[in-house]
């Protein structure tokens, strides 16, 4: 159903009082639909502190996105087989959606319950009993939420991407296993440049790679893919797997399609927080492929129609911003737009699970590619240079590269990327960090935020 | 003419690699006194201030430096040094459990070759390598023997010298006069240390516990084990590989459980009562192995953080005597 009403903000108790009239109206809900209030009442208290956008693409978005353990545990007593596919984001999952009655999600997932329970769930305080502080990133929650299963259902078959990857998740995820999890721990190398002399491939990004790597990562998912056939009990074919591509490649096109509306578009027709749950999609299609296609099909639509009437949010003045890296606290997205910005371009760390996945190649190739394009198992340059090149693409006028509390990773990419991005760009770049629950830093996070939306207003005039 | 010299910070990079092909590849723990000593937030101190040695080894005439990808730290560290033609990042795989891995060990050793050789390094024969690996596998095994009469900071400060030589020489013997310190033993796990940690161990020394196991990363746990002289001499490359990555225990490795596995031993092996886990600050890796080592020794642990600050030896004193007090 295409929203009857103009775009605007409203809060989770105006949602509920909405559904009721859009209900009226004849709306028609998934089997997850129903009012957001309930998942305040089951926890997630967040959403009391979120302004979200007031389509019905918008609330079957949230309903899938937070009805995700309720699926996954329906998934359990179905008997399907459930892979919980750690750290790569957006490529290990093909291999279960690839097979019937089968499917993957991310415990890292749990990175983000601290923030939408507002700690109530305690994982940060379990961590924090086992030697897991504050040094390492949110996802250290992971442990308590596989370790208590209330929040997703124990996998029957746990992957885990190690070597160029980020020190805080594979001390977590070492701890998991200490605790018995038995984990599936695959390669991934550090992607360089070639050698001289060196045979070479190219990701799809264009950057050249030795060819050499391209054949260890496939040698490294053949064997997951052998696990997963024997969990499954069916075979993993070519075919199968070109298939699953596909499917994979129509949602990273939607993507594409929604992005490049909300970018650029003279008003955004979608707030920055909508198209950061949207995004998520991409990486294990929360859980359910089918529906996924379907709630982004509805947000296009809804987008189609608001670019097409001239609707959106602000008044096209706002100050165009790109994003680089996720954040802890899902009201940091609200107040990029409450300090005057916009979301024009993101780099959420999962950019590979956005990029089309190239067919001509064969599949263990094709995917391989794609996870070597992962921007963690790269240089910061390699990553700077694709935030350089998105940036200018959707005509950003400043960015934001937001800090993950702890992430090893952050520390050092953090100030190289912004230090690269001034001198490549010229346009201003800073940088924040956003803790899951981000309350009590609020006031210097929209300090800084109007710092740097001020500096690109001044920018603007100036030109 | 001098051997062109290659800094590194990894016991996971052999020197009779680096001697092989004509060059020093030192691994280097003395920082200059010019070194900055603050800790930045969220940078491991270790990584840091390998970054400070490698950067004041190539302005001082230094060929090349080596770092690997062990940790996403000393990855990135190797991204902050110039110029890049003379940093060489090791592809170090964190897995071991399958032959991939290994394989890709050996390929990155092929690979170190080409930049030897490419920053004045030579191609080696089979009998040079060979040669070089003897050499340096007898100076170790002399090393060890040499442990049982050096207390812990003079036997850890003739690993250093052992280390950053990397011609397969030894330091002078230079016994203690004092001989072995006496007490209860106590083994030192974790991180890496440089040479001016090494006031770690005089200090559980003064408080009463004699040292018998370091086991820190820069200890006698990273050493390669003893090369076989059968394989030596079928395969030395792969027999190199298989020393150093097929059986260096460290706590990145994936799973981590030879680390677990070597502790066990090391320990039944020697009368541990406690044991001292350094932990560089902002380290991931052995920050999160703290309470779970905790709760699997046999004996009391006392964790300690490798801090640049004033204050840091001040806590190290009142935990290690701390724990003393309780083994005692
Ligand atoms: S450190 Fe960064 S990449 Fe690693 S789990 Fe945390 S947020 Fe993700
Ligand atoms: S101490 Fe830890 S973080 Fe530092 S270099 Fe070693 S493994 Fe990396």
């Amino acid at each position: 159903m295409i929203s009857p009403f103009p775009p605007r903000r409203i809060d989770v108790v105006e949602w509920d009082a909405l559904r009721e009239r859009l209900l009226e109206l004849g709306l028609e809900e998934p089997w997850y639909g129903g009012p957001l209030g309930r998942h305040v009442a089951q926890g997630d208290s967040r959403l009391l502190r979120l302004s979200f956008d007031n389509s019905p693409a918008a609330l079957r978005l949230w309903n899938f996105l937070l009805s995700e353990e309720e699926r996954l545990f329906a998934a359990r007593a179905r008997g399907d087989h459930i892979i919980g596919t750690m750290k790569d984001l957006g490529i290990v999952p093909l291999f279960a959606y690839a097979l019937p009655r089968t499917l993957a999600f991310y415990p890292d997932g749990a990175w983000w319950i601290p923030c939408v329970m507002e700690l109530s769930a305690g994982l940060l305080r379990f961590a924090d009993e086992i030697g897991l502080d504050e040094s390492f990133c949110p996802v250290r929650a992971m442990v308590g939420a596989f370790l208590g299963e209330g929040h997703f259902p124990r996998p029957d078959l746990v992957t885990c991407s190690v070597g160029a990857t980020c020190d805080d998740f594979s001390a977590i995820a070492q701890r998991l296993n200490g605790f018995g999890v038995p984990v599936l721990w695959w390669e991934m190398p550090h992607v360089r440049a070639p050698d001289p002399g060196e045979e070479v491939e190219r990701l799809p990004s264009g950057q050249a790679v030795p060819a050499v790597q391209v054949r260890q990562v496939e040698v490294e998912f053949a064997r997951i893919a052998r696990h997963v056939v024997e969990l499954c009990g069916e075979p993993l074919t070519d075919e199968r797997l070109a298939a699953a591509i596909a499917r994979a490649n129509g949602i990273r096109a939607q993507l594409d399609e929604l992005r490049r509306a909300v970018f650029l578009a003279p008003r955004a027709p979608l707030p920055a927080l909508e198209l950061l749950i949207a995004e998520m999609l991409a990486i294990h299609y929360c859980s359910d492929r089918d529906e996924t296609e379907a709630v982004l099909a509805d947000l296009i639509a809804e987008t189609r129609r608001r670019v097409a009437s001239g609707a959106g949010y602000g008044d096209g003045t706002e100050v165009r911003v790109f994003w680089v890296n996720p954040v802890a606290d899902l009201t940091a997205m609200n107040l990029l737009e409450a300090c005057g910005g916009r979301l024009t371009g993101t780099d959420f760390m999962f950019c590979h699970a956005l990029d089309p996945i190239p067919v001509e190649r064969p599949p263990f190739t094709a995917l391989a590619l794609m996870a070597l394009s992962d921007p963690l198992a790269g240089t910061a340059a390699e990553r700077a240079r694709r935030v350089a090149a998105g940036a200018r693409r959707f005509r950003a006028e400043a960015v934001l590269v937001s800090r993950i509390p702890g992430a090893s990773h952050c520390a050092y990419e953090g100030e190289f990327i912004a230090e690269r991005l001034r001198a490549e760009l010229c346009i201003p770049v800073a940088e924040i960090e956003v803790p899951p629950m981000s309350d009590s830093v609020q006031p210097v996070l929209r300090t800084r935020i109007e710092a740097v939306l001020e500096a690109a207003r001044k920018r603007r005039s100036e030109r | 003419m001098d051997l062109p010299e290659f800094a590194c910070f990894s016991p996971f990079l052999p020197a009779e690699w680096g001697a092989a092909h004509g060059v020093r590849l030192r691994r280097l723990a003395r920082l200059p006194a010019t070194a900055s000593r603050a800790a930045r937030e969220g940078r491991c101190t270790y990584a840091a201030n390998a970054v400070e040695l490698a950067r004041a080894f190539l302005a001082g005439g230094g060929a090349g430096a080596v770092f690997t990808t062990s940790c996403d730290q000393m990855r990135r560290s190797a991204e902050l040094l110039a110029p890049a033609e003379r940093v060489f990042l090791f592809n170090l795989p964190h897995t071991w459990e399958t032959p991939l891995p290994h394989r890709l060990y050996r390929q990155e050793l092929l690979r170190l070759s080409g930049f030897f050789c490419r920053a004045g390094g030579r191609a080696f024969s089979e009998e040079e390598l060979v040669a070089a690996m003897r050499r340096f596998d007898e100076a170790r095994r002399e090393l060890l023997a040499r442990q049982e009469r050096l207390r812990a900071a003079a036997f850890a400060r003739q690993l250093f010298a052992f280390h950053e030589r990397a011609d397969g020489s030894l330091p002078e013997a230079g016994l203690d006069e004092a001989g072995p310190a006496r007490g209860p033993g106590i083994a030192v796990l974790g991180g890496p240390l440089l040479e001016r940690d090494l006031w770690l161990f005089d200090l559980i020394e003064e408080s009463g516990g004699r040292v018998l196991l370091n086991a820190t990363d820069t200890g006698e746990r990273t050493l390669p084990r003893c090369f076989d002289r059968g394989r030596l001499a079928a395969d030395p490359l792969g027999e190199l590989a298989d020393a150093y990555f097929g059986h260096i225990p460290d706590v990145f490795r994936r799973p981590n459980s030879e680390l677990f596995r070597y502790l066990r031993r090391e320990l039944e092996a020697r009368a541990v009562h406690g044991a001292v886990l350094v932990m560089p600050v902002w380290c991931d890796f052995w920050r999160a192995e703290a309470e779970r080592l905790r709760a699997w020794l046999p004996c009391p642990l006392a964790a300690i953080d490798l801090a640049d600050d004033a204050n840091g030896r001040e806590r190290a004193r009142t935990r290690v005597q701390a724990l003393l007090e309780t083994i005692s």
